[in-house]
Protein backbone atom coordinates (compact mmCIF):
# COMPACT_ATOMS: atom_id res chain seq x y z
CA UNK A 1 0.00 0.00 0.00
CA UNK A 2 2.76 2.77 1.01
CA UNK A 3 5.06 1.43 -2.04
CA UNK A 4 1.61 2.37 -4.35
CA UNK A 5 1.45 5.79 -2.39
CA UNK A 6 5.22 6.18 -3.47
CA UNK A 7 4.65 5.11 -6.92
CA UNK A 8 1.43 7.68 -7.54
CA UNK A 9 3.38 10.44 -5.62
CA UNK A 10 6.27 9.81 -7.65
CA UNK A 11 4.23 10.96 -10.54
CA UNK A 12 2.75 13.74 -9.20
CA UNK A 13 6.10 14.94 -8.54
CA UNK A 14 7.35 14.40 -12.09
CA UNK A 15 4.61 16.38 -13.51
CA UNK A 16 5.25 19.65 -11.09
CA UNK A 17 8.82 19.49 -11.36
CA UNK A 18 8.52 19.43 -15.49
CA UNK A 19 5.64 22.44 -15.14
CA UNK A 20 8.01 24.66 -12.37
CA UNK A 21 10.87 24.07 -14.42
CA UNK A 22 9.66 24.95 -17.64
CA UNK A 23 7.20 27.72 -16.09
CA UNK A 24 5.61 28.25 -19.30
CA UNK A 25 2.11 26.56 -18.41
CA UNK A 26 2.54 28.84 -15.08
CA UNK A 27 2.71 31.95 -16.83
CA UNK A 28 -0.10 30.96 -19.16
CA UNK A 29 -2.40 30.03 -16.69
CA UNK A 30 -2.03 33.15 -14.63
CA UNK A 31 -2.14 35.94 -16.91
CA UNK A 32 -4.98 33.99 -18.73
CA UNK A 33 -6.77 33.68 -15.00
CA UNK A 34 -5.82 37.59 -14.41
CA UNK A 35 -7.15 38.68 -18.21
CA UNK A 36 -10.74 36.93 -17.48
CA UNK A 37 -10.76 38.96 -14.44
CA UNK A 38 -9.94 42.36 -16.32
CA UNK A 39 -11.62 41.64 -19.44
CA UNK A 40 -15.01 41.19 -17.38
CA UNK A 41 -14.42 44.01 -15.80
CA UNK A 42 -15.50 45.77 -18.58
CA UNK A 43 -18.82 44.01 -18.87
CA UNK A 44 -19.62 46.54 -16.10
CA UNK A 45 -19.52 50.32 -15.31
CA UNK A 46 -16.82 51.21 -13.00
CA UNK A 47 -17.27 51.37 -9.65
CA UNK A 48 -20.24 50.34 -9.45
CA UNK A 49 -21.95 48.91 -6.35
CA UNK A 50 -23.36 45.62 -7.80
CA UNK A 51 -20.40 44.76 -9.13
CA UNK A 52 -19.57 42.95 -5.18
CA UNK A 53 -22.70 40.86 -6.73
CA UNK A 54 -21.24 39.54 -9.56
CA UNK A 55 -17.34 39.38 -8.14
CA UNK A 56 -17.99 35.78 -7.07
CA UNK A 57 -19.16 34.28 -10.60
CA UNK A 58 -16.32 36.55 -12.26
CA UNK A 59 -13.61 34.91 -9.69
CA UNK A 60 -14.91 31.60 -10.59
CA UNK A 61 -14.74 31.55 -14.55
CA UNK A 62 -11.22 32.86 -14.58
CA UNK A 63 -10.29 29.57 -11.74
CA UNK A 64 -12.20 27.29 -14.04
CA UNK A 65 -11.34 28.98 -17.64
CA UNK A 66 -7.58 28.59 -16.31
CA UNK A 67 -7.39 25.28 -14.61
CA UNK A 68 -8.99 24.16 -18.09
CA UNK A 69 -6.74 25.64 -20.25
CA UNK A 70 -3.84 23.52 -18.05
CA UNK A 71 -6.23 20.64 -17.95
CA UNK A 72 -5.69 20.48 -21.93
CA UNK A 73 -2.14 20.40 -21.67
CA UNK A 74 -1.96 17.51 -19.33
CA UNK A 75 -1.46 14.39 -21.18
CA UNK A 76 0.02 16.10 -24.08
CA UNK A 77 3.36 15.83 -22.95
CA UNK A 78 3.01 12.03 -22.63
CA UNK A 79 1.39 12.07 -25.41
CA UNK A 80 4.10 13.61 -27.84
CA UNK A 81 7.12 12.04 -25.98
CA UNK A 82 5.49 8.64 -25.83
CA UNK A 83 5.97 8.67 -21.99
CA UNK A 84 2.55 7.22 -21.88
CA UNK A 85 3.70 3.55 -22.71
CA UNK A 86 6.52 4.17 -20.29
CA UNK A 87 3.89 4.83 -17.64
CA UNK A 88 1.74 2.43 -18.57
CA UNK A 89 4.82 -0.43 -18.18
CA UNK A 90 5.59 0.74 -14.78
CA UNK A 91 4.84 -1.17 -12.05
CA UNK A 92 1.84 0.32 -11.20
CA UNK A 93 -1.91 -0.18 -12.27
CA UNK A 94 -3.79 2.32 -14.25
CA UNK A 95 -5.83 3.39 -11.00
CA UNK A 96 -2.73 5.24 -9.62
CA UNK A 97 -1.86 6.65 -13.18
CA UNK A 98 -4.68 8.62 -12.25
CA UNK A 99 -4.35 9.04 -9.33
CA UNK A 100 -1.22 10.40 -9.76
CA UNK A 101 -2.40 13.08 -12.70
CA UNK A 102 -5.30 14.40 -10.12
CA UNK A 103 -3.03 15.40 -7.70
CA UNK A 104 -0.27 16.90 -9.73
CA UNK A 105 -3.27 18.78 -11.64
CA UNK A 106 -5.08 19.38 -8.10
CA UNK A 107 -1.59 20.97 -6.81
CA UNK A 108 -0.89 23.23 -9.58
CA UNK A 109 -4.23 24.24 -10.14
CA UNK A 110 -4.24 25.29 -6.66
CA UNK A 111 -1.12 27.58 -6.83
CA UNK A 112 -2.34 29.36 -10.01
CA UNK A 113 -5.60 30.12 -7.82
CA UNK A 114 -4.09 30.83 -4.31
CA UNK A 115 -1.77 33.56 -6.60
CA UNK A 116 -4.83 35.42 -8.42
CA UNK A 117 -6.95 35.47 -5.13
CA UNK A 118 -5.03 38.65 -3.89
CA UNK A 119 -5.51 39.92 -7.47
CA UNK A 120 -8.93 39.84 -7.19
CA UNK A 121 -9.33 41.36 -4.19
CA UNK A 122 -7.37 44.48 -5.46
CA UNK A 123 -9.31 44.84 -9.09
CA UNK A 124 -12.75 44.41 -7.06
CA UNK A 125 -11.87 46.34 -3.99
CA UNK A 126 -12.49 43.64 -1.66
CA UNK A 127 -11.26 42.66 1.87
CA UNK A 128 -10.82 39.00 1.94
CA UNK A 129 -8.45 38.41 4.73
CA UNK A 130 -11.48 37.54 7.56
CA UNK A 131 -13.16 35.37 4.41
CA UNK A 132 -10.07 33.65 3.97
CA UNK A 133 -10.22 30.29 5.68
CA UNK A 134 -14.27 29.32 4.34
CA UNK A 135 -13.37 30.53 1.26
CA UNK A 136 -10.17 28.05 1.45
CA UNK A 137 -12.64 25.44 1.98
CA UNK A 138 -14.56 25.84 -0.84
CA UNK A 139 -11.59 26.37 -3.58
CA UNK A 140 -10.25 23.17 -2.27
CA UNK A 141 -13.83 21.97 -2.97
CA UNK A 142 -14.53 22.79 -5.72
CA UNK A 143 -10.94 22.81 -7.02
CA UNK A 144 -10.76 19.19 -6.65
CA UNK A 145 -14.20 18.49 -8.11
CA UNK A 146 -13.00 20.06 -11.22
CA UNK A 147 -10.12 18.44 -11.52
CA UNK A 148 -11.48 15.00 -10.79
CA UNK A 149 -13.48 14.92 -14.08
CA UNK A 150 -10.57 17.14 -15.73
CA UNK A 151 -7.73 14.77 -15.63
CA UNK A 152 -10.19 11.76 -17.26
CA UNK A 153 -11.38 13.68 -19.68
CA UNK A 154 -8.05 15.22 -20.58
CA UNK A 155 -7.14 11.58 -20.97
CA UNK A 156 -9.31 11.35 -23.37
CA UNK A 157 -9.33 14.03 -25.41
CA UNK A 158 -5.61 13.33 -25.96
CA UNK A 159 -6.45 10.51 -27.44
CA UNK A 160 -9.06 12.40 -30.26
CA UNK A 161 -8.06 14.14 -33.50
CA UNK A 162 -8.99 17.92 -32.31
CA UNK A 163 -9.72 17.03 -28.89
CA UNK A 164 -8.29 20.44 -27.15
CA UNK A 165 -11.46 21.68 -29.09
CA UNK A 166 -13.30 19.29 -27.56
CA UNK A 167 -12.53 19.29 -24.12
CA UNK A 168 -14.48 22.36 -22.88
CA UNK A 169 -17.27 20.90 -24.75
CA UNK A 170 -17.45 17.86 -22.48
CA UNK A 171 -15.88 19.55 -19.76
CA UNK A 172 -18.13 23.07 -18.88
CA UNK A 173 -21.58 21.16 -19.06
CA UNK A 174 -19.71 18.65 -16.90
CA UNK A 175 -18.90 21.75 -14.13
CA UNK A 176 -22.60 23.04 -13.79
CA UNK A 177 -22.83 21.85 -10.11
CA UNK A 178 -19.31 22.90 -9.19
CA UNK A 179 -19.65 26.25 -10.62
CA UNK A 180 -23.32 27.15 -9.08
CA UNK A 181 -22.17 25.71 -5.50
CA UNK A 182 -18.93 27.81 -5.38
CA UNK A 183 -20.38 30.76 -6.93
CA UNK A 184 -23.20 30.70 -4.64
CA UNK A 185 -21.04 29.67 -1.50
CA UNK A 186 -18.41 32.46 -2.36
CA UNK A 187 -20.47 35.19 -2.59
CA UNK A 188 -22.63 34.51 0.73
CA UNK A 189 -19.25 33.85 2.59
CA UNK A 190 -17.92 37.25 1.16
CA UNK A 191 -21.09 38.81 2.33
CA UNK A 192 -20.14 38.04 6.08
CA UNK A 193 -23.19 34.69 6.44
CA UNK A 194 -22.67 32.09 8.82
CA UNK A 195 -21.77 28.66 7.69
CA UNK A 196 -25.22 27.82 8.19
CA UNK A 197 -26.77 29.89 5.19
CA UNK A 198 -24.34 27.85 3.34
CA UNK A 199 -23.41 24.48 4.20
CA UNK A 200 -26.16 22.60 1.66
CA UNK A 201 -23.22 24.05 -0.91
CA UNK A 202 -20.14 22.27 0.84
CA UNK A 203 -22.31 18.95 0.88
CA UNK A 204 -22.88 19.69 -2.82
CA UNK A 205 -19.45 19.58 -3.28
CA UNK A 206 -18.27 17.16 -1.18
CA UNK A 207 -21.02 14.93 -3.07
CA UNK A 208 -20.35 15.61 -5.80
CA UNK A 209 -16.13 15.49 -5.36
CA UNK A 210 -16.77 11.68 -4.20
CA UNK A 211 -19.00 10.66 -6.93
CA UNK A 212 -17.04 11.88 -9.89
CA UNK A 213 -13.40 10.76 -7.67
CA UNK A 214 -14.71 7.22 -7.26
CA UNK A 215 -16.58 7.21 -10.51
CA UNK A 216 -13.48 8.38 -12.47
CA UNK A 217 -10.67 6.31 -10.26
CA UNK A 218 -12.83 3.31 -11.60
CA UNK A 219 -13.41 4.15 -15.16
CA UNK A 220 -9.86 5.66 -16.09
CA UNK A 221 -8.40 1.94 -16.51
CA UNK A 222 -10.74 1.27 -19.18
CA UNK A 223 -9.58 4.45 -21.18
CA UNK A 224 -5.83 3.85 -21.42
CA UNK A 225 -6.02 0.45 -22.41
CA UNK A 226 -4.32 -0.17 -25.96
CA UNK B 1 -40.01 -13.05 -33.03
CA UNK B 2 -38.15 -10.08 -32.82
CA UNK B 3 -39.09 -9.26 -36.35
CA UNK B 4 -42.28 -9.85 -35.89
CA UNK B 5 -42.34 -7.46 -32.82
CA UNK B 6 -40.73 -4.72 -35.34
CA UNK B 7 -43.82 -5.13 -37.73
CA UNK B 8 -46.23 -4.90 -34.89
CA UNK B 9 -45.27 -2.20 -32.70
CA UNK B 10 -46.20 0.88 -35.19
CA UNK B 11 -49.70 -0.64 -35.92
CA UNK B 12 -50.10 -0.79 -31.96
CA UNK B 13 -48.81 2.97 -31.64
CA UNK B 14 -50.85 4.41 -34.42
CA UNK B 15 -53.86 3.86 -33.23
CA UNK B 16 -52.19 4.87 -29.54
CA UNK B 17 -51.47 8.06 -30.76
CA UNK B 18 -54.48 9.01 -32.31
CA UNK B 19 -56.35 8.50 -29.25
CA UNK B 20 -54.01 10.54 -27.35
CA UNK B 21 -54.24 12.90 -29.52
CA UNK B 22 -58.04 12.77 -29.20
CA UNK B 23 -57.61 13.24 -25.61
CA UNK B 24 -55.35 16.26 -25.44
CA UNK B 25 -57.25 18.38 -27.96
CA UNK B 26 -60.85 17.18 -26.93
CA UNK B 27 -61.48 14.58 -23.96
CA UNK B 28 -59.33 16.83 -21.62
CA UNK B 29 -61.20 20.00 -20.06
CA UNK B 30 -59.00 22.91 -20.84
CA UNK B 31 -57.06 24.20 -17.43
CA UNK B 32 -58.88 26.88 -15.81
CA UNK B 33 -55.92 29.04 -15.03
CA UNK B 34 -53.91 28.48 -18.17
CA UNK B 35 -56.50 28.11 -20.55
CA UNK B 36 -55.37 25.94 -23.74
CA UNK B 37 -52.17 26.36 -23.92
CA UNK B 38 -51.82 23.91 -21.17
CA UNK B 39 -52.72 20.92 -23.69
CA UNK B 40 -49.23 21.01 -24.64
CA UNK B 41 -48.13 19.94 -20.85
CA UNK B 42 -49.36 16.11 -22.06
CA UNK B 43 -46.56 15.69 -24.84
CA UNK B 44 -44.01 17.69 -23.43
CA UNK B 45 -44.03 15.84 -20.18
CA UNK B 46 -44.57 12.33 -22.27
CA UNK B 47 -41.49 13.88 -24.43
CA UNK B 48 -39.50 14.63 -20.93
CA UNK B 49 -39.79 11.66 -20.00
CA UNK B 50 -38.72 9.38 -22.85
CA UNK B 51 -35.93 11.42 -23.57
CA UNK B 52 -34.77 10.70 -19.98
CA UNK B 53 -35.18 7.32 -20.75
CA UNK B 54 -33.35 7.41 -23.49
CA UNK B 55 -30.49 9.00 -21.74
CA UNK B 56 -30.69 5.92 -19.25
CA UNK B 57 -30.41 3.54 -21.71
CA UNK B 58 -27.25 5.08 -22.61
CA UNK B 59 -25.79 4.82 -19.54
CA UNK B 60 -27.03 0.95 -19.23
CA UNK B 61 -25.31 0.81 -22.74
CA UNK B 62 -22.00 2.54 -21.38
CA UNK B 63 -21.71 0.23 -18.71
CA UNK B 64 -22.78 -2.66 -20.23
CA UNK B 65 -20.10 -2.16 -23.31
CA UNK B 66 -17.32 -1.68 -20.89
CA UNK B 67 -17.90 -5.11 -18.58
CA UNK B 68 -18.39 -6.95 -21.94
CA UNK B 69 -16.84 -5.20 -25.10
CA UNK B 70 -19.54 -6.32 -26.86
CA UNK B 71 -20.42 -3.88 -30.28
CA UNK B 72 -24.31 -4.26 -29.28
CA UNK B 73 -24.37 -2.39 -26.14
CA UNK B 74 -22.20 0.32 -28.49
CA UNK B 75 -24.90 0.07 -30.67
CA UNK B 76 -28.06 0.86 -27.89
CA UNK B 77 -25.55 3.39 -26.36
CA UNK B 78 -25.38 5.47 -29.52
CA UNK B 79 -28.80 4.72 -30.88
CA UNK B 80 -30.64 6.21 -27.46
CA UNK B 81 -28.02 8.76 -27.30
CA UNK B 82 -29.17 10.47 -31.00
CA UNK B 83 -32.75 9.65 -30.06
CA UNK B 84 -32.36 11.50 -26.63
CA UNK B 85 -31.23 14.83 -28.10
CA UNK B 86 -33.83 14.90 -30.72
CA UNK B 87 -36.25 14.58 -27.86
CA UNK B 88 -34.95 16.89 -26.16
CA UNK B 89 -35.22 19.13 -28.80
CA UNK B 90 -38.65 18.93 -28.76
CA UNK B 91 -38.84 19.32 -24.93
CA UNK B 92 -36.57 22.61 -25.22
CA UNK B 93 -38.91 24.18 -27.63
CA UNK B 94 -42.20 23.18 -26.14
CA UNK B 95 -41.16 24.28 -22.81
CA UNK B 96 -40.48 27.89 -23.22
CA UNK B 97 -43.48 27.89 -25.70
CA UNK B 98 -45.77 26.58 -22.97
CA UNK B 99 -43.91 29.33 -20.26
CA UNK B 100 -44.25 32.00 -22.21
CA UNK B 101 -47.99 32.43 -22.43
CA UNK B 102 -48.10 31.57 -18.87
CA UNK B 103 -45.37 32.76 -16.97
CA UNK B 104 -44.28 35.82 -19.57
CA UNK B 105 -41.41 35.10 -20.64
CA UNK B 106 -39.30 32.28 -22.60
CA UNK B 107 -36.70 31.01 -20.59
CA UNK B 108 -36.75 30.62 -17.14
CA UNK B 109 -34.00 29.01 -15.01
CA UNK B 110 -36.19 26.37 -13.44
CA UNK B 111 -34.21 23.22 -12.31
CA UNK B 112 -36.15 20.82 -14.80
CA UNK B 113 -35.30 23.44 -17.58
CA UNK B 114 -31.51 23.75 -16.81
CA UNK B 115 -31.21 20.41 -16.50
CA UNK B 116 -32.25 19.29 -19.53
CA UNK B 117 -30.06 21.74 -21.14
CA UNK B 118 -27.30 20.93 -19.75
CA UNK B 119 -28.39 17.42 -20.76
CA UNK B 120 -28.53 18.30 -24.13
CA UNK B 121 -25.16 20.04 -24.43
CA UNK B 122 -23.78 17.19 -22.54
CA UNK B 123 -25.35 14.32 -25.33
CA UNK B 124 -23.55 17.06 -28.18
CA UNK B 125 -20.44 16.72 -26.99
CA UNK B 126 -20.83 12.78 -26.48
CA UNK B 127 -21.56 12.95 -30.50
CA UNK B 128 -18.80 14.94 -31.22
CA UNK B 129 -16.20 12.61 -29.46
CA UNK B 130 -18.15 9.69 -31.38
CA UNK B 131 -17.79 11.46 -34.91
CA UNK B 132 -13.97 12.77 -34.06
CA UNK B 133 -12.87 8.51 -33.39
CA UNK B 134 -12.37 6.73 -36.43
CA UNK B 135 -11.07 3.23 -34.60
CA UNK B 136 -14.31 1.36 -33.79
CA UNK B 137 -13.23 0.16 -30.29
CA UNK B 138 -11.84 3.47 -29.03
CA UNK B 139 -14.79 5.24 -29.95
CA UNK B 140 -16.88 2.69 -28.61
CA UNK B 141 -14.81 2.73 -24.93
CA UNK B 142 -14.25 6.71 -25.12
CA UNK B 143 -17.87 7.12 -25.75
CA UNK B 144 -19.05 4.49 -22.91
CA UNK B 145 -16.64 6.61 -20.39
CA UNK B 146 -18.50 10.33 -21.27
CA UNK B 147 -22.07 8.22 -21.12
CA UNK B 148 -21.26 6.88 -17.57
CA UNK B 149 -19.93 10.17 -16.41
CA UNK B 150 -22.83 12.45 -17.78
CA UNK B 151 -25.37 10.18 -16.64
CA UNK B 152 -23.92 10.49 -13.17
CA UNK B 153 -24.08 14.02 -13.57
CA UNK B 154 -27.85 14.14 -13.61
CA UNK B 155 -29.08 14.35 -10.08
CA UNK B 156 -26.11 17.13 -9.12
CA UNK B 157 -27.39 19.38 -11.73
CA UNK B 158 -30.67 19.17 -10.98
CA UNK B 159 -30.12 19.43 -7.41
CA UNK B 160 -27.93 22.36 -7.67
CA UNK B 161 -30.11 24.11 -10.12
CA UNK B 162 -33.15 23.62 -7.90
CA UNK B 163 -31.35 24.68 -4.71
CA UNK B 164 -29.88 27.91 -7.00
CA UNK B 165 -33.61 28.52 -7.81
CA UNK B 166 -34.92 28.73 -4.60
CA UNK B 167 -32.21 30.71 -3.02
CA UNK B 168 -32.42 33.15 -6.02
CA UNK B 169 -34.93 36.04 -6.08
CA UNK B 170 -38.57 34.22 -7.47
CA UNK B 171 -39.40 36.75 -10.32
CA UNK B 172 -41.82 33.49 -11.73
CA UNK B 173 -44.53 31.83 -10.01
CA UNK B 174 -43.91 27.85 -10.17
CA UNK B 175 -46.50 26.50 -11.98
CA UNK B 176 -45.74 22.72 -9.81
CA UNK B 177 -48.47 22.40 -7.79
CA UNK B 178 -51.86 22.54 -9.53
CA UNK B 179 -54.43 19.83 -9.37
CA UNK B 180 -54.89 17.46 -12.36
CA UNK B 181 -58.41 17.08 -12.91
CA UNK B 182 -59.02 12.68 -13.54
CA UNK B 183 -59.68 13.46 -17.32
CA UNK B 184 -56.36 15.24 -17.33
CA UNK B 185 -54.43 12.39 -15.43
CA UNK B 186 -55.70 9.86 -17.57
CA UNK B 187 -54.87 11.63 -21.33
CA UNK B 188 -51.38 11.52 -19.58
CA UNK B 189 -51.40 8.19 -18.87
CA UNK B 190 -52.41 7.56 -22.65
CA UNK B 191 -49.73 9.76 -23.83
CA UNK B 192 -47.09 8.65 -22.04
CA UNK B 193 -46.91 4.92 -23.14
CA UNK B 194 -47.89 6.14 -26.79
CA UNK B 195 -44.56 8.07 -26.68
CA UNK B 196 -42.64 5.23 -25.39
CA UNK B 197 -43.69 2.69 -27.69
CA UNK B 198 -43.02 5.26 -30.13
CA UNK B 199 -39.03 5.81 -28.47
CA UNK B 200 -38.70 1.84 -28.60
CA UNK B 201 -39.79 1.93 -32.72
CA UNK B 202 -37.25 4.30 -33.04
CA UNK B 203 -34.55 2.99 -31.00
CA UNK B 204 -35.01 -0.57 -32.72
CA UNK B 205 -34.53 1.13 -36.06
CA UNK B 206 -32.00 3.40 -35.30
CA UNK B 207 -30.28 0.11 -33.83
CA UNK B 208 -30.85 -1.84 -37.42
CA UNK B 209 -29.29 1.32 -39.20
CA UNK B 210 -26.21 0.28 -36.98
CA UNK B 211 -25.94 -2.86 -38.08
CA UNK B 212 -26.51 -2.49 -41.47
CA UNK B 213 -23.49 0.14 -41.38
CA UNK B 214 -21.04 -2.46 -39.46
CA UNK B 215 -21.96 -4.68 -42.77
CA UNK B 216 -21.19 -2.63 -44.90
CA UNK B 217 -17.92 -2.02 -43.56
CA UNK B 218 -17.35 -5.64 -43.51
CA UNK B 219 -18.38 -6.22 -46.88
CA UNK B 220 -15.84 -3.39 -47.72
CA UNK B 221 -12.71 -4.97 -45.55
CA UNK B 222 -13.49 -8.03 -47.77
CA UNK B 223 -13.58 -6.85 -51.13
CA UNK B 224 -10.36 -4.84 -50.05
CA UNK B 225 -8.67 -8.18 -49.24
CA UNK B 226 -9.82 -9.66 -52.43
CA UNK B 227 -8.57 -6.81 -54.94
CA UNK C 1 -54.34 33.42 -21.64
CA UNK C 2 -54.24 35.64 -24.41
CA UNK C 3 -53.34 34.21 -27.69
CA UNK C 4 -53.18 30.72 -25.78
CA UNK C 5 -54.05 29.05 -29.15
CA UNK C 6 -51.62 30.33 -31.00
CA UNK C 7 -48.68 29.40 -28.70
CA UNK C 8 -50.50 25.72 -28.54
CA UNK C 9 -50.76 25.27 -32.30
CA UNK C 10 -46.81 26.46 -32.73
CA UNK C 11 -45.56 24.07 -29.95
CA UNK C 12 -47.37 20.93 -31.84
CA UNK C 13 -46.38 22.01 -34.89
CA UNK C 14 -42.83 22.38 -34.02
CA UNK C 15 -43.22 19.45 -32.09
CA UNK C 16 -44.72 16.35 -35.22
CA UNK C 17 -42.00 18.69 -37.21
CA UNK C 18 -39.24 17.51 -35.29
CA UNK C 19 -40.29 13.91 -34.68
CA UNK C 20 -40.99 13.54 -39.35
CA UNK C 21 -38.10 15.60 -39.50
CA UNK C 22 -35.65 12.69 -37.40
CA UNK C 23 -38.20 9.59 -39.02
CA UNK C 24 -37.45 11.11 -42.40
CA UNK C 25 -33.37 11.40 -41.70
CA UNK C 26 -33.40 8.20 -40.10
CA UNK C 27 -35.13 6.48 -43.20
CA UNK C 28 -33.21 8.63 -45.59
CA UNK C 29 -29.64 7.11 -43.72
CA UNK C 30 -31.65 3.73 -43.92
CA UNK C 31 -31.80 3.85 -47.66
CA UNK C 32 -28.24 4.81 -48.72
CA UNK C 33 -26.76 2.06 -46.55
CA UNK C 34 -28.75 -0.41 -47.70
CA UNK C 35 -28.30 0.96 -51.35
CA UNK C 36 -24.37 0.68 -50.31
CA UNK C 37 -25.06 -3.03 -49.18
CA UNK C 38 -27.26 -4.26 -52.17
CA UNK C 39 -24.47 -3.06 -54.14
CA UNK C 40 -21.33 -4.38 -52.55
CA UNK C 41 -22.72 -7.73 -52.58
CA UNK C 42 -23.60 -7.49 -55.94
CA UNK C 43 -19.56 -7.08 -56.24
CA UNK C 44 -18.81 -9.87 -54.35
CA UNK C 45 -21.08 -12.32 -55.67
CA UNK C 46 -19.82 -10.96 -59.16
CA UNK C 47 -16.56 -11.97 -58.48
Amino acid sequence: MGYYFKKVFLIAAKDLRIEFRSKEKIYSMMLFSLLVMVIFNFAFEPGAEYIKDVAPGILWVAFIFAASLGLSRSFVLEKEEDCMQGLMLSPLDRSGIYLGKVIGNFIFAMVIELISLPFFAVFFNLSLTSALPPLMIVIVLATFGFITVGTLFSALSVGIRGGDMILPLLLFPMQVPVIISAVKSTGLIMAGSGIDTYSQWLKLLIAFDIIFFVASFVIFEYLIEE
Amino acid sequence: MKEKIKTILPYVDLPLIILALYMVFIYAPTDSYMGDIQRIFYFHVSFAWVGFLSFFCNFVGSIMYLIKKERCWDILAVSAAEIGIAFCLIVLTTGPIWARPVWGTWWTWDPRLVTFLILTFMYAAYMTVRNAIEEETKRARFAAVIGIIAFLNVPLTYLASHLWRTIHPDVIRPGGKWGLDPAMTATLRIAVPAITIFFVILLLRRMDLEGMRDRVAELKKKIMKEA
Amino acid sequence: MEGGLYYLFLAYTILWVVNFGYIFFLGKRYKDVQKELEHLEKIISGK
